[in-house]
Formats: structure tokens, sequence, C-alpha cells
């Protein structure tokens, strides 16, 4: 842990802060709240959101897990959790099982997570209305009247142009039956783990200076129609490592000739499988 | 402005503490969370009160303080957190009641507006435990599906609570802090009152 910096980075003004509009975004799940983002010794786009909610959040006590697309090994993660060991000197962890705390950028981990655990997503647009309406104003407008009809006339554009919904990550749902939300650029795969999650999930976008979050066993409902109804994709392959049929994988081109083969994307799920297996793992 | 009582022995970790209880107790409605920093509060507060308001209250928040409580609980939290306080409940981020039974008519609080419903009220209600109360049955976010609390609070602030809810998202988030324990009742929580208690007045 290095000396001349406050516990987690932050001074104890802006945690302050930060906490005040986390207890408000808990009180009203899914509605986005300002918050006075501060500069991070990392460029917007690689997680100040996120990290500032894990300062103003994180003990001691916390063990934390740092996933990028579902790795730990990937640069993002290993910075940020290298981050936090500074700062805090907290203990940390690859293992979802293992950790109170994990801060994740598109990604919810495989392995379900449990009551009194905590997530917190890397948000980079806030706001699921954006690429429809521009405008702040209206969009906060939007928001207060519920009136999310362009939405659904966005998503049945995506089915008369496509045939189906081609939305596939930051798929957008309803949070308690009330607000609309972004749940950040997670494959729409991951959309039912936030649905009545006993996990604590908060979400932090640094350069929008919005917080917001969905508490324990809250109502997430992605977006659809009668006769489109909302699904998840689906492969005809299984994991080269660990042979999982049910984890959302990742193409990877390995030769010049285009071969490729699949691999899942949550690195310590497939590590625990093979483990498991006998089966040499992917990372280690 | 001056106080005889210690804030925070270790201010960092005590606030961080804290506030994470407090965090689980809004995220888990009705379930109860220990707050018992090594802290001598001011007179007639609680030490879950008092770490609430040293976690919370900083030089950018109003406080309204219900009257009757003692003055050297004003001098305490503008010693040790720069708050404001206000004599207006509707200006008010944060509220002081020292007493469950007594709570004032929600509806003259800070609920927020349409576009800003953040922009609210909250309560921290010091209350004598968590039994003796009116049987109140809570569903809502952060409860798998209800949850029955009878915390020491009047008929009265239920019926308050209840004209309250159908206005989400508006309406005030409340904190109930017993001597080392917190309970969350965040707006979401839709409450039915099952029975009164015996004993308890109304």
């Amino acid at each position: 842990m290095i000396s001349g910096f406050n516990f987690a980075y932050l001074d104890e003004q802006t945690k302050r802060s930060i906490r005040r509009s986390l207890l408000k975004a808990v009180a009203i799940p899914g509605h986005q709240i300002p918050f006075s983002s501060r500069e991070m010794p990392m460029s917007y786009g690689w997680g100040t959101g996120g990290i500032q909610v894990t300062a103003a959040v994180i003990g001691q006590t916390d063990v934390l897990k740092v996933i990028d697309q579902g790795a730990d090994d990937t640069t993002n993660a290993v910075n940020i959790r290298r981050f936090f060991q500074k700062v805090c000197g907290v203990e940390t962890t690859e293992q979802t099982t293992a950790a109170t705390l994990i801060q994740t950028r598109h990604r919810i981990p495989e392995t379900p997570l449990q009551a009194g655990q905590i997530i917190v997503y890397q948000v980079p647009i806030p706001e699921p209305l954006r690429w429809i309406e521009s405008s702040e104003v209206e969009t906060r407008k939007m928001h207060a009247l519920a009136d999310y009809g362009s939405m659904y006339v966005k998503l049945y554009e995506d089915i008369t142009h496509y045939g189906h919904i081609a939305t596939a990550y930051d798929y957008p749902v309803m949070v308690h039956g009330r607000y609309m939300m972004r749940p950040s650029p997670i494959p729409r795969f991951d959309n039912p783990k936030m649905h009545l999650s006993p996990a604590l999930q908060l979400f932090g976008a640094g350069r929008e200076k919005r917080i917001y979050a969905v508490p324990p066993y809250t109502s997430v409902k992605s977006l659809d129609f009668e006769d489109h109804p909302f699904a998840v994709e689906k492969w005809e392959r299984i994991c080269e490592f660990c042979g999982s049929t049910d984890s959302f994988l990742d193409e990877v081109v390995v030769s010049d000739q285009g071969d490729r083969l699949w691999i899942c994307s949550d690195t310590d799920y497939c590590h625990q499988r093979s483990l498991s297996q006998n089966l040499s793992p992917q990372s280690s | 402005m001056i106080t005889q009582l210690a804030g925070f022995p270790d201010p960092v970790h005590d606030a961080q503490v804290t506030f994470r209880s407090l965090l689980n107790a809004l995220a888990h409605p009705g379930q109860v969370f220990p707050i018992s920093p090594a802290l001598e509060p001011p007179p007639g507060m609680t030490v879950a009160c008092a770490a609430a308001c040293l976690t919370l209250m900083d030089m950018d928040t109003q406080v309204w303080v219900q009257t009757g409580g003692d003055r050297a609980v004003l001098d305490w939290l503008r010693f040790h957190t720069g708050c404001r306080i206000t004599t207006q409940p509707q200006g008010a981020d944060f509220a002081l009641v020292w007493d469950g039974m007594q709570v004032p008519d929600l509806a003259g609080f800070r609920w927020g507006t349409d576009e800003y419903p953040e922009q609210s009220t909250t309560l921290l209600v010091q209350v004598a435990g968590w039994d003796q109360g009116v049987e109140v049955q809570l569903r809502g976010a952060g409860i798998l599906e209800k949850r029955a609390i009878a915390p020491p609070l009047s008929s009265q602030f239920w019926h308050h609570w209840q004209q309250m809810t159908p206005q989400y998202p508006l309406g005030v988030d409340v904190f109930l802090l017993a001597q080392t324990t917190v309970m969350g009742l965040p707006r979401t929580s839709v409450a039915e009152v099952l029975e009164m208690a015996q004993g308890a007045h109304i």
C-alpha cells in the first residue's frame, strides 16, 4: 500500500458525495443520479466511473475481483486490481465465489452471484435513449413521463430490417417496472442474470457523471414484444478448454488460414470447470 | 459552536463501515444491520444515528432537526460535519427525528421532482428497538417476496407512508436508527399494516 494518498485514493469529501448519490440510486432503482465525477489517474473510457463507485464502497475487509470482458487477466482488469491493491491494500481474488466486491467491464460472471456481494459496472453511456434523442433536457423529460415508446419503435425497426431484434449488447431493460436502463455493454446473454439477482448492482459512468443501481431481488425486464419475445444468444459450439455448453463463448482466430476456436469469456468459470475435470485450464 | 465530544476515532474506516451498513440497509429494506463504532454520541442521540450523521453530512448538506433535542447536538453536528442547519423541512437533505413515535407528516418534507426524484429528504429516525410497534409487511425492491417488521413507529407514520408510496418515484427515504443498529425504508417499500401490536399506542 502506498503512502501519501487517502485510503481508496479519493478524499473523504468526494466519497461522501458519491455515497449520498449511491443511496439515492438504490432508493430509485434504474434512475440515473448525477454525481461530481473526479479526474482519476487513468483516462475516461477505462472505467473511471466504476473505479469511483468502488472507491466509495470498498473497505479493509473486502475481497476485490476485477474483470474485463469476463477475464481477470486482461489489461484493464489487471490495472484496476493493482490500483486498488496500491491505494487500499485489500485482498484480491480471481474467484467469483471468494469476492465480496466485483468490478466489471462488459460481463456478468457465469457463476451466480450471492447475497451480500456487490457488483460494480463500468458504464460508458448511461442514457438508454441517447442515440434516439441527443438532448439531455428531452431524455430527462422522457424518463420523468416514462415515455419510452421510441425505444420500442427502434426495436421494431430491427425486426422489420432483420427479422429479429439485432441489439446484441447494452440491451435496454425496465427496472422495477418504472425506469428504462442501460445495463452497460454486457452481452444480451447476461441480461437475465440481472433479474432478481441476490447481489447489489451499482453502475458508474465517469465521463457522463452518472450513478445508478439495481437493489437485490429487483425486477429487471429486457424489452420485447409478445410475438418477438426476448431471447439470448446460443452457440452450436462448446468451449475448447472446459467443454461448457452454456457459457458465453468468445470466438478466437488462431491461424492465418482463419481457423478459429471458441472459448469461455469468463476465465474464472472456465478455470474452475477445467480443474474439476482435471483438464488443463486456459489461464492460471 | 464548540463541543467536548470527539467524532469517529478512525474517520476514514469508521465512515466506510457505517456507509456499508447504510447501503445494505437501504438495499435490504426491513433487515437490521450493525453500526457500532467506538463513538460517544451527543446527548439524546444513538451511536448509530451519530455515526450516520458523520458519514453522510458535510457543508453540502442542509439538515433539519426536530425540536425537542439537546442544543449540544446542533453544536456537535456543526463542529464535526460543517453541515448547515435549516428550519425548513422542504429544504432539507436530511432530517433528524428523535422518536419513531413522533415522526412529522412525511408530506412536509421534500419528495423531489419528476425529473429529479433524488432531490428529496432522507430521514434519520431514532427508534428504541425493533419490536413493540405495529406489525407491517413490506414488499418491493430489495425484498425477495415480503418481510414482516414491527419497529416502534406510530400507525400515523404508516398511514403517511401509504399515502406516499403510490407517488413513486417521488418520496422520502428513511433510516431507522436504534442504539447500534439500522434498518432502511426506501420509497420502493410498499407497506401493508397487519395488526396492532399489543400495548402499542397510536
